[in-house]
């Protein structure tokens, strides 16, 4: 229908509709996230008329929601980068603004502390001084603590900010779900409300500054969404489904966006997120934070180690060694924030060195000494352990040596305690003992030929340079002879021992007593004769040229001591010999066979092994004799220790076993002894021997006192004791049958009673280890208690040796060794000088000094003179007691600011650099939020040219519709009109 | 280009704030005098201030120190020249006693005053200072360092030197130990034809007081001879110490000059140029006022406001 009124009718109704999208548009012009909509206007189908066609008005082809997906799209991404670089920015700044600022930087407060170091320096002995030290010490310390706690303070916070992340972006993907449900049912985007798409749109813009999103758009305008960068992984709004996201801490702080945390099937971790506030808040924490803790942590642990290892090597002002000034309050804590100083009394602040050395007033040098310490270079020869592997000393677990008379076999390093080298000889070899400065301990007298060859220049053997030889203290005795007051020994040997002891009808331990020194050999070979004069010495005292074999040292050791050999009262020395056959190697069969020393045992009636004990013991006599010992062996021994032959038949031998004779062994017994040196005042006193009462009256010395013991057992008609007095004035107590003896009572003390039984064989003038192999025993060196310094081990001799060795290191303290013990420094005629110890008086060196040099090195002291010394020119070395006033490790405490500790960095450099790095990358993140807003802004003008509302325009579409409205009007009232003159005229 | 109405007030918004900014910053600067108000706006700037503190006050710390050495250089130097007037007095006396033609009662009087001198000259070597430590026991600061024992006076301190941290570079060492300043003579016995031996400083004065008592010409004599060496030795201490306590001078100068260098070129780094920011604030402030007038005008347009 073409009339005017239809028409009008169209058009009125096309701009009504028109004006009120214009309308929406201006109703909507503050509304986030509103598209702005026009109208499209069509012309409605024209009707024929004849051959023309006339037009049936207009009609609204479309309201169109203003859209464009690529705008939408970059105004998202550049969302996102600009998020991201906030809170880089912010959170960075304010770890710089911590560190850089003057009331917190460490650079300052290390800085302080260091100068308060040289204030101290400047006076040492001042009280004062010493408290400010701790005081900025302790400031030092609480600095750090305050910045790593600020710098905790700030990952807690980051984390509680990743952490409401995943809650928003749950929330916002829910919603984006729920419009999808509302999208999915209309097929067409043309139908979809625009509204409903604005709201997607809105969503997804949220989200994006949460985090980096992808989206991919279905026909109808449903919206998938990914987290990653593809959509097989990481989808978290699919349709109408909404996945929850969710993060993990694991315990070092490193944070991880895992997708449906809770359903273990669809869980899925997701790599690193970029973008928006997430990206930027896990950006600053692998960026910034985490190395900005790691390297305070490592600025605090070694300002702390620096600092201690040198106060450690210093004394305080009482002259105690320094401990640690920093230590950390708990283990748990990065170090940075447990820092704390473990000193409180400024006394303890150890500002002197551990070492001085004085010289004597009176020298006629004018020289003074000064002394610097390094730890002391190991020998160039491994130590014992390294050689000799292992602890087990029986022979058959030996090492194979070669034996070089001028290269050492191994150190024994200082602190090794109780070590037993032995040597089982091929041959004439020997062990050499010496210590660094070429004092022989143990072994044989070196001559002039071989000291030359081992102290060549060259000679890669650990001796000190320059050192000189010295027998003096050559296997002696433990006292004033001896080095450094030590106790060694060469040769074999045995001493009193603590056993337990057992209730005979329980079997349960009682006590332990000390039970006689007995030294048992080696089987003895056949051949043991020829023992060369005076080769051998039993407790000291030299074997008689007459001890030819092992039957004349029997008896001369069991011989009754003559006069000045009191060190073997009281030993016996017999042949033992038993041979142990496990029972499970005896075959007891009709056809066995046994011969014993020749003589074949009848086996007929023998069933069992007690029946062949039995037959042994009846058919061999009294000397050889069978018994069964509890642990499951047949025993046979000799009375007289003689040896034992033991055969069988061919193949039908009794003992599963190798046959042979089996030769005694040397048995040397003590029996126990007690030294007592002097008589104390017995005023008031009492003495009891074995429980009995003495009688003191008559005592006036040691020797009426050993006359009244032996008097008063004799009335007892008790004849096992012994008490006599040596020629050097001791009186030994004792027994004859090696049975017990206790001294009790208040007359002696326990120390003034000193347990002295012992069997020491060892070397006479020109014995050796092959020698004492002929008796059946093993040479071995001994070193009794810890060793203060490095020993040298030497086998010398030909060949290759056997050698086994035991010892227990322990931790050793080389500069408290040192300070434990003063010594002095002389110089002789020619240049040379001697080191003396001042406890012992043991001359430890002899050396020449370099008048060039003007330095003397020993055990990692480096001794320098500033003038000329004279001849009986003395410098003492001590450990600093009085120094209270001596500031030269306090000095070296400040020094530790000029030095590079961290890479080649000084600690205040090292943090500038930390602090330098966090600043670069809060920089770098603010130029590009700069940048980014920049981006953003055009993305986000370049979107509201294209879809925003401008209110002028929609005036101006306001005024064109009206118009258009109204004029539409015109037209049905035209058309009336015309209706109206239509009528008017019928 | 559409620019749609929400983003014309978003964005002139911005702008004012921005300015506001801006003028908060520069007045921020202006109120503190300092370029920099928070180290995050310029870090390096911000270290490198830190830095030239940290040298500053170490700096002061070095001087504040050689003060500190300078004051007991300055009380030794005291107890030292007051040692040379009691040892000139002590030579003259010596002179008198030399003299053959006084009677041995005249030497005993002589020799009471002489022995005043000893113990004035004991009491000078272990002189303390105002903490009570000795001037002379080297590093054992709480060591009587001369100790008198049966009528012989030894020393017990020691040798151990102050080492101080320079200036520039390394360090500087002091070292006036009892046993240097009161140093010992090398005696030529040559009654005896011994070897050559050392006499300690109070032996030397005990043994030529006991022979001025005695009036015993040689070794009045040769205590004379003997006095001169004490004598010089001690002046030899007091020139030695000049010498040091002139190093500390030129060292302290060096530092206070190093001091001000360092403080001019912080101020350099940290200070504000007051005429430059207050231009740029003026500046600051007039584009404000510009935005924000603009802003008001522009605003104002619309079409509606052409629709009656």
């Amino acid at each position: 229908m073409s009339d005017m009124l239809s028409l009008g009718a169209s058009g009125i109704n096309a701009y009504q509709r028109a004006l009120a999208t214009v309308s929406n548009n201006i109703a909507n012009v503050a509304t986030d996230g509103y598209s702005r909509q026009t109208v499209s206007f069509q012309s409605t189908t024209p009707k024929a008329y004849g051959t023309n066609y006339v037009g049936t008005g207009v009609g609204i082809e479309a309201i169109v929601r203003q859209y464009d997906a690529f705008i939408e799209s970059n105004l998202r991404g550049s969302l996102s980068d600009l998020k991201s670089q906030s809170p880089l920015v912010n959170y960075a700044n304010r770890v710089v603004d911590l560190m850089a600022d003057e009331s917190t930087s460490l650079t300052l407060t290390m800085g302080k502390f260091f100068s308060s170091a040289r204030d101290l320096a400047a006076e040492p002995a001042s009280l004062i001084a010493r408290n400010v030290f701790l005081r900025s010490a302790d400031s030092t310390a609480s600095a750090f603590r305050l910045i790593g706690q600020q710098l905790e303070a700030i990952e807690a916070e980051s984390r509680i900010g990743i952490g409401d992340i995943p809650k928003s972006v749950n929330t916002l993907a829910e919603q984006l779900s729920l419009v999808n449900k509302q999208l999915g049912r209309t097929p067409l985007l043309e139908n979809q409300p625009a509204e409903l798409l604005d709201e997607r749109d809105r969503l997804l813009r949220q989200m994006s500054e949460h985090l980096r999103i992808r989206t991919q758009f279905a026909t109808n305008g449903e919206v998938k969404v990914s987290l990653t960068d593809n959509f097989d992984q990481g989808v978290i709004v699919e349709r109408d489904k909404a996945m929850t996201l969710g993060l993990e801490v694991s315990p070092d702080s490193r944070v991880t966006m895992v997708l449906n945390p809770y359903s273990p099937d669809k869980r899925e971790t997701l790599g690193s997120l970029g973008g928006g506030t997430l990206g930027g808040l896990l950006a600053f924490r692998e960026q910034v934070l985490k190395p900005m803790q790691e390297n305070l942590n490592l600025l605090a642990k070694t300002f702390m180690d620096e600092v201690n290892a040198i106060h450690r090597q210093g004394v305080d002002a009482m002259g105690r060694p320094g401990e640690d000034l920093f230590t950390l309050s708990s283990s748990e804590l990065p170090v940075a924030q447990a820092l704390g100083v473990g000193v409180v009394d400024p006394q303890r602040v150890a500002a002197a060195s551990a070492f001085r050395v004085v010289a004597e007033p009176l020298n006629q040098g004018a020289s003074l000494a000064r002394i610097a310490y390094s730890a002391p270079p190991a020998a160039p020869v491994p130590a014992l352990q390294q050689v000799v592997t292992g602890i087990n000393t029986h022979p058959d677990a030996s090492v194979l040596v070669d034996v070089q008379t001028i290269t050492p076999l191994a150190t024994v390093p200082a602190g090794s305690k109780d070590t037993v080298i032995y040597l089982d000889p091929d041959g004439d070899q020997w062990l050499q003992v010496m210590t660094r400065d070429g004092r022989q301990l143990l072994g044989k007298e070196l001559g002039t030929t071989e000291w030359n060859l081992l102290s060549a220049p060259d000679a890669k053997n650990g001796l000190a340079a320059g050192a000189s030889y010295s027998a003096e203290y050559l296997n002696q005795a433990a006292g004033p002879d001896s080095y450094l007051g030590l106790s060694y020994f060469i040769g074999a040997r045995a001493q009193f021992q603590s056993v337990s002891e057992f209730d005979p009808q329980s079997h349960l331990e009682i006590g332990t007593r000390m039970a006689p020194a007995r030294l048992t050999g080696e089987r003895l070979s056949a051949s043991a004769t020829d023992l060369g004069n005076g080769t051998l010495t039993l407790n000291g005292i030299t074997l008689p040229n007459s001890v030819d074999d092992v039957h004349d040292f029997i008896s001369w050791v069991n011989s009754t001591p003559g006069a000045g050999q009191e060190a073997r009262i009281g030993l016996s020395a017999k042949l033992v010999n038993s041979v142990a056959i496990p029972t499970q190697a005896i075959r007891l069969a009709s056809d066995s066979v046994l011969y014993l020393n020749s003589q074949r045992i009848d086996l007929s009636n023998v069933s069992s092994l007690s029946g062949l004990t039995q037959a042994i013991n009846t058919q061999m006599g009294p000397n050889l004799q069978a018994t069964l010992a509890g642990s499951g062996e047949l025993v046979l021994s000799t009375l007289d220790g003689s040896a034992i032959a033991v055969g069988g038949g061919a193949d039908s031998k009794l003992f599963a076993l190798p046959e042979g004779t089996f030769q005694g062994r040397l048995q040397i017994d003590a029996s126990p002894n007690y030294t007592i040196a002097s008589l104390p005042d017995k005023a008031g006193k009492s003495l009891a021997i074995n429980g009995r009462s003495i009688d003191l009256g008559a005592v006036t010395d040691l020797e009426s006192l050993a006359q009244t013991i032996l008097a008063e057992f004799n009335a007892l008609d008790i004849r096992n004791i012994r008490a006599t007095v040596t020629s050097s004035g001791q009186l030994v107590l004792g027994t004859l049958d090696g049975s017990e003896l206790r001294v009790s009572g208040t007359l002696f003390t326990n120390s003034q009673v000193r347990r002295s039984d012992k069997v020491e064989l060892s070397f006479g003038s020109g014995g050796s280890p092959a020698e004492l192999e002929k008796l059946g025993f093993r040479t071995a060196a001994y070193l009794d208690g810890a060793m203060p310094e490095d020993l040298l081990v030497f086998v010398a001799g030909v060949g290759t040796a056997k050698v086994t060795a035991s010892s227990t290191p322990t931790e050793f303290d080389a500069q408290a060794s040192l300070r434990s013990s003063p010594f002095t420094i002389e110089f002789g005629a020619s240049n040379r000088y001697t080191i003396t110890d001042k406890a012992t008086g043991t001359l430890l060196a002899e050396r020449t000094y370099d008048p060039v040099s003007r330095s003397i090195s020993y055990r990692g002291l480096t001794f320098t003179f500033n003038s000329v010394v004279e001849p009986g020119d003395k410098f003492y070395f001590d450990n600093n007691r009085n120094g209270n006033g001596d500031n030269t490790n306090i000095l070296r405490v400040s020094d530790l600011q000029d030095q590079a500790v961290i890479g080649s960095y000084t600690l205040t450099e090292a943090y500038v650099d930390f602090v330098q790095r966090a600043g670069n990358v809060a920089q770098q993140a603010s130029l590009a939020e700069k940048t980014l807003g920049v981006v953003y802004d055009q993305a986000l003008q370049t979107r509201e040219a294209a879809v925003g509302v401008n209110l002028d325009e929609e005036a101006a579409d306001l005024i064109r519709f009206q118009q258009a409205y109204q004029a539409n009007a015109k037209v049905i009232q035209v058309a009336g009109n015309v209706f109206d003159v239509l009528l008017n005229s019928l | 280009m559409r620019i749609s109405t929400a983003y014309f007030y978003d964005h002139a918004t911005q702008q004012v704030v921005q300015a506001q900014k801006r003028i908060t910053e520069s007045q921020a600067q202006l109120a503190t005098g300092k370029k920099l108000i928070n180290p995050s706006d310029e870090p390096d700037r911000a270290l490198l201030v830190d830095r030239f503190r940290a040298s500053i006050e170490r700096q002061e710390a070095v001087k504040s120190n050689l003060n500190t050495q300078d004051r007991r250089l300055s009380s030794q130097e005291t107890a030292i020249s007051s040692s040379v007037e009691v040892m000139l007095r002590f030579k003259e006396l010596t002179v008198q006693a030399s003299n053959d033609s006084l009677a041995p009662s005249d030497r005993e009087a002589i020799a009471i005053e002489m022995v005043n001198l000893r113990a004035q000259l004991l009491e000078l070597a272990n002189t303390r200072d105002d903490l009570g430590h000795y001037l002379f026991s080297g590093a054992s600061a709480t060591t009587e360092p001369f100790v008198e024992t049966n009528g012989s006076v030894a020393y017990v301190g020691d040798q151990t030197s102050t080492r101080l941290t320079a200036a520039q570079k390394g360090h500087l060492s002091f070292t006036y130990s009892g046993s240097e300043v009161f140093g010992r003579v090398v005696r030529n016995d040559s009654s005896t034809q011994s070897q050559n031996q050392s006499v300690g400083f109070f032996d030397v004065v005990d043994d030529l007081i006991t022979a001025v008592q005695g009036s015993q010409p040689d070794d009045i004599r040769r205590g004379l001879a003997e006095t001169d060496q004490l004598f010089n030795t001690l002046n030899l201490s007091l020139v030695q110490l000049g010498a040091d306590r002139n190093n500390i001078q030129q060292e302290t100068s060096i530092i206070e000059s190093t001091v001000l260098n360092l403080r001019n070129t912080l101020s350099g780094i940290e200070d504000l140029d007051y005429a430059e920011a207050v231009s740029r604030m003026n500046r600051e402030m007039l584009a404000m006022e510009a935005a924000m007038n603009s802003f008001s005008k522009s605003s104002q347009l619309s079409l509606f406001n052409y629709m009656r």
